[in-house]
């Protein structure tokens, strides 16, 4: 009987094979589900490009191509795209220039003490940079920045040492900021290099330089150019940095325009515009995004011949060398983590900040702390917190579900989901952050009322780091031979069991680092939340943190900061055990 | 027992197609240790995983122990757990988070037979005895070398009692002298518990130590089916021979019958009926030369120069030139040969095909 009715069920058709109807569906589901929403957003944003007047209707008012034009005649506009190149440049310049010499330095050279660098380096990834910006500030402010007030002093300067205050200034931040990236980018490519193709050159007869340039150079190259594009992507879109530091002197870049026309101080958001701008910027992301994929298919062309069974050959430093290097390091890690720190305790101790001498020192009071409107803090904290607990379980199951069908399935239109998970990678947040908004605003607002909820900032948390979980969970599921799985279907394991019972367990490592870096990433989100925490109900800590400072209550802001770093101590001390313990550490990419 | 008939296979990559298994046509006899012989990419894994239910064949029908299990024209396709097959993959696929224990019961309690717990270590503990792995039992599955991964693995697909075992090159990860071990142990195993068995692999010898019968496939299609003797002495095509070893070739032309014209000279073939000035194929086992140091007037015997010797420990082969051409002659004596020397085709060891 049981075998008659197997015989009797029809065929499947072969798009995702052998799993029951149920499981299939769910997986198609759960994995088209956010890449629907993706492409749905970015569809949203290049028809609000288009439409004449979004606010008195987003069907009816009709299409034209005012704004693009309005786009040209726009001096701020216009002005702010130049800031964000030149913006985007420096920042490439400073984060490459240093990052590429450390990275080798890790991976390549006896360095002693190399553990140490990958935990500064992992931990100013996840130190906010609003933090960081905001201790910049309180340092090198033309008017209010202790050094260049010391220097005025000391030196009889009639001008300050240092102006963060303007593009550069702001760009060298933005680079000192994304060191961490490049060098987390390229490490593992520096790894993966077998120091066999290299002694080979040697070996037949090729000098150093020669093989530098002929050998190591050739082969690195998709992987520095893939880091490029993805550094270069996070610098145009970067917002922490210009809105601290630029926004309240109206030097604008790209990201904090989109802003302030959203929020505009008075008047009705010109979404047309930004729909434009934001359009002409997908248009370039998209670009990038297409780069970026084909390079980094040719660097994994690479990783195939390098392969394996090795040991890499380090390079030898002389001590002097070694005093340099750390001396640097030391410099860099003291001004981009401890002296930013040190001067927001001094900051949040002072009501109204002032340079740090004895004098001040009897001013130091616990009154910031006081002032605080500490039902709005712990409103923060808690919506924070709900963020960081189901944001990256969201992104797991979906991601999951696209890594699984892009990695494993034969399902047709599995090119589109990987493409569409791969988007938020390239999309600047704050476009969607504005997409979702304006969907909010004109189209859910009967349906899904979501604006100013933290289901808002789940959705569009979500989306944002699925391109990272998706591309976490693929790398390991290519990882893992496919045959452990089908040996299970082979001996009649149902597929649910087949996913609690094998990949689960073997995806572990991966699942769990991934899932604490995406709350970590939750904690210290700022440009989307600044677009979409609008009320009690989603503010999140760094909006606390962000209200208080553009409200030039800079004490207060500082103490809340304050409060937020000794949340963050303990996860990321909690990031780094669990990182040992499942010895990974490869997850680690924003 | 396993019934294949009119099996075909596409695979779309990209815009482009590749048919691994053209019009496949195959009939496995109960007990048999049936071998899949064939060049790396002729399609054998494919095969394999379509038996199994891993992949759908796009033309066809399959049947095991009497069942259709998949029929493209009555849109048959049963799920591979209701084949009633057990599989050996190339990688082992031993799960390793699980230990060896637990890597064979896990189907048994989880699979289609839900067996309790209880039940399922008794039998797992039987498998593995089978196995000579009863004793590492609870170790983790990750610590095993790669000889003990195949043993499981065996173990595994034999614990759900299927009717028809499946192995996709169960050997190929193993190294030269485990290989031959464990292949003893497979062919042992097997026949004591008389199971039907389809074998991949790429190694004729392989093939020829384990097969009651052996079929041949290059490029997506069955080139031969028989007993191993005869594959070897009898290869249907200058493909099949060249894929059961090295040999010694010369084109030539049927200048009348039983004569050919070849670049070294007119030989003398066993091999009727063909027509004259037909364009054909000679062959010769590199141990079916025979070579002397001095002329013996027989038939088939040309002049040549030793060019130089490969020792092999049990083996020598000699390199030959034999006219415009070299040859390599494979022999078990160590000898000393002088500069010239003659070389003997013996007329009943050459094989004729087609020419191109
Ligand atoms: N999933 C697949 N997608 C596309 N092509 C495949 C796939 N599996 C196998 N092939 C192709 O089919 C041919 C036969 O492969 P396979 O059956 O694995 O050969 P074998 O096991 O004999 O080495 C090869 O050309 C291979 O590239
Ligand atoms: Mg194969």
């Amino acid at each position: 009987m049981e075998e008659m009715s197997a015989e009797l069920r029809p065929a499947r058709i072969g798009m995702i094979p052998h799993l029951r109807f149920s499981t299939r569906h769910v997986l198609l589901i759960l994995s088209t589900a956010p890449a629907f929403v993706i492409l749905f957003l970015v569809g949203l944003i290049l028809w609000v490009g288009l439409v004449r007047d979004v606010n008195s209707g987003i069907f009816s008012t009709g299409v034209t191509l005012d704004h693009y034009r309005a786009l040209w005649a726009d001096p701020l506009l216009y002005r702010a795209l130049f800031n964000t190149a030149q913006f985007a440049l420096i920042a490439m310049a400073v984060a490459f220039g240093m990052g590429v010499p450390l990275a080798w330095l890790a991976e390549r050279s006896n360095l002693p003490g190399k553990g140490i660098i990958y935990v500064l380096m992992v931990s100013g990834l996840l130190l906010p940079g609003v933090f960081i910006a905001m201790g910049w500030v309180f340092l090198f402010h033309p008017e209010i920045g202790i050094i260049n007030m010391a220097f005025k002093n000391l030196l009889g300067l009639d001008h300050s040492l240092v102006n963060i205050v303007s593009v550069p200034g702001m760009g060298i931040i933005q680079g000192l900021n994304l060191v961490p990236v490049v060098f987390i980018t390229l490490g593992p490519s520096y790894r993966a290099m077998n120091p066999a193709v290299e002694e080979a050159a040697r070996v037949h007869g090729l000098s150093l330089l020669g093989t530098l340039r002929r050998i190591s150079l050739p082969l690195l190259l998709p992987s520095l150019l893939g880091a490029f594009l993805y550094v270069i992507t996070i610098a145009i879109a970067a917002f922490d940095i210009p809105a601290i530091i630029g926004l309240s002197n109206r030097i604008l870049t790209f990201s904090t325009f989109v802003y302030i026309s959203a929020n505009p101080r008075e008047g009705l958001p010109n979404y047309g515009l930004v729909g434009a701008i934001s359009s002409v910027m997908i248009v370039f992301a998209l670009l990038s995004c297409w780069m970026y994929v084909s390079v980094l298919k040719r660097s994994y062309k690479y990783a195939v011949v390098t392969g394996q069974g090795y040991s890499s050959r380090l390079v030898k430093l002389r001590s002097k060398t070694v005093v340099g290097v750390w001396l640097l390091i030391g410099l860099y890690f003291l001004f981009t983590i401890v002296m930013p720190l040190l001067v927001l305790v001094w900051a949040s101790v002072m009501r109204w900040f002032q340079p740090p001498s004895l004098s001040a020192l009897k001013l130091a009071s616990l009154a910031n702390l006081h002032d605080v409107d500490w039902s709005m803090v712990l409103a923060g904290a808690k919506n924070s917190a709900v963020l960081m607990l189901v944001v990256p379980t969201l992104v797991l199951v979906f991601g999951g579900a696209i890594a699984w069908i892009v990695v494993r399935s034969r399902f047709q239109g599995k090119v589109v989901l990987d493409f569409s998970a791969f988007v938020p990678h390239a999309v600047p947040h704050i476009i969607f952050a504005f997409s979702i908004l304006v969907a909010a605003l004109f189209l859910l607002q009967k349906i899904l009322p979501i604006y100013g909820k933290l289901a808002i900032l789940i959705i569009v948390y979500t989306l944002a780091w699925l391109a990272f979980g998706t591309r976490v969970l693929s790398s390991s599921l290519v990882q893992l031979h496919k045959e452990l799985e089908e040996v299970g279907r082979v001996s009649g394991i149902p597929g649910r069991v087949i996913l609690w019972k094998i990949l689960l367990p073997l995806l572990r490592p991966a699942i769990l680092s991934s899932w604490l870096w995406m709350a970590l990433l939750t904690f210290r989100e700022f440009t989307m939340a600044a677009m979409l925490a609008t009320t009690r109900g989603n503010i999140t800590l760094p909006i606390v943190i962000w209200s208080y400072w553009s409200g030039g209550q800079s004490g207060r802001a500082s103490a809340v900061a304050l409060i937020g770093f000794l949340i963050l101590v303990p996860m990321v001390a909690a990031y780094w055990i669990a990182g040992r313990r499942f010895a990974v550490l490869g997850a680690t990419r924003a | 027992m396993i019934e294949i008939r009119g099996v075909s296979k596409i695979f779309n990559v990209g815009t482009r197609q590749v048919q691994p298994l053209r019009n496949v046509t195959l009939e496995v006899r109960e007990g048999e240790f049936f071998v899949l012989l064939g060049p790396s990419g002729s399609g054998k894994s494919t095969l394999l995983r379509c038996v199994s239910g891993l992949e759908e064949p796009d033309e066809g029908e399959i049947s095991l122990d009497g069942r259709v299990v998949f029929s493209k024209s009555k849109r048959i396709a049963l799920d591979p757990a209701d084949r009633g097959i057990g599989m050996v993959f190339q990688s082992y696929a031993i799960w390793p988070h699980l230990s060896v224990l637990d890597n064979v019961t896990l189907p048994l309690i989880r699979g289609k037979r839900r067996m309790p717990r209880r039940l399922a270590v008794e039998k797992g503990r039987e498998v593995l005895k089978l196995v000579q792995m009863d004793a590492l039992m609870d170790r983790p599955a990750s610590l095993l070398s790669g000889g003990q991964q195949q043993r499981v693995a065996v173990a595994r697909a034999l614990s759900i009692e299927p009717k028809v075992l499946l192995m996709d090159e169960p050997l190929s990860n193993l190294d030269a002298r485990l290989r031959e071990e464990v292949r003893e142990e497979i062919k042992n195993l097997t026949r004591q518990i008389g199971i039907t068995v389809l074998y991949i692999t790429h190694d004729q010898i392989e093939a020829m130590a384990l097969a009651s019968r052996i079929a041949v496939l290059a490029n997506g299609e069955v080139k031969q089916v028989s007993l191993p003797r005869e594959v070897y002495k009898k290869p249907a095509s200058h493909e099949v021979a060249t894929l059961l070893g090295t040999m010694n070739w010369l084109s030539g032309r049927v200048i009348r019958d039983g004569l050919v014209e070849t670049p070294i000279g007119e030989v003398r073939i066993g091999t009727q009926g063909l027509g004259n000035d037909d364009e054909i194929l000679l062959g010769i086992r590199l141990e079916h030369l025979c070579v002397a140091s001095s002329a013996a007037a027989g038939e088939n015997e040309f002049p040549a120069e030793v060019i130089s010797q490969t020792f092999l420990g049990d083996q020598i082969w000699y390199h030959l030139r034999v006219g415009p051409t070299r040859m390599v002659w494979k022999t078990f004596h160590d000898i000393d040969l002088p500069k010239t020397v003659y070389a003997r085709l013996p007329k009943e060891k050459i094989l004729v095909f087609a020419g191109r």
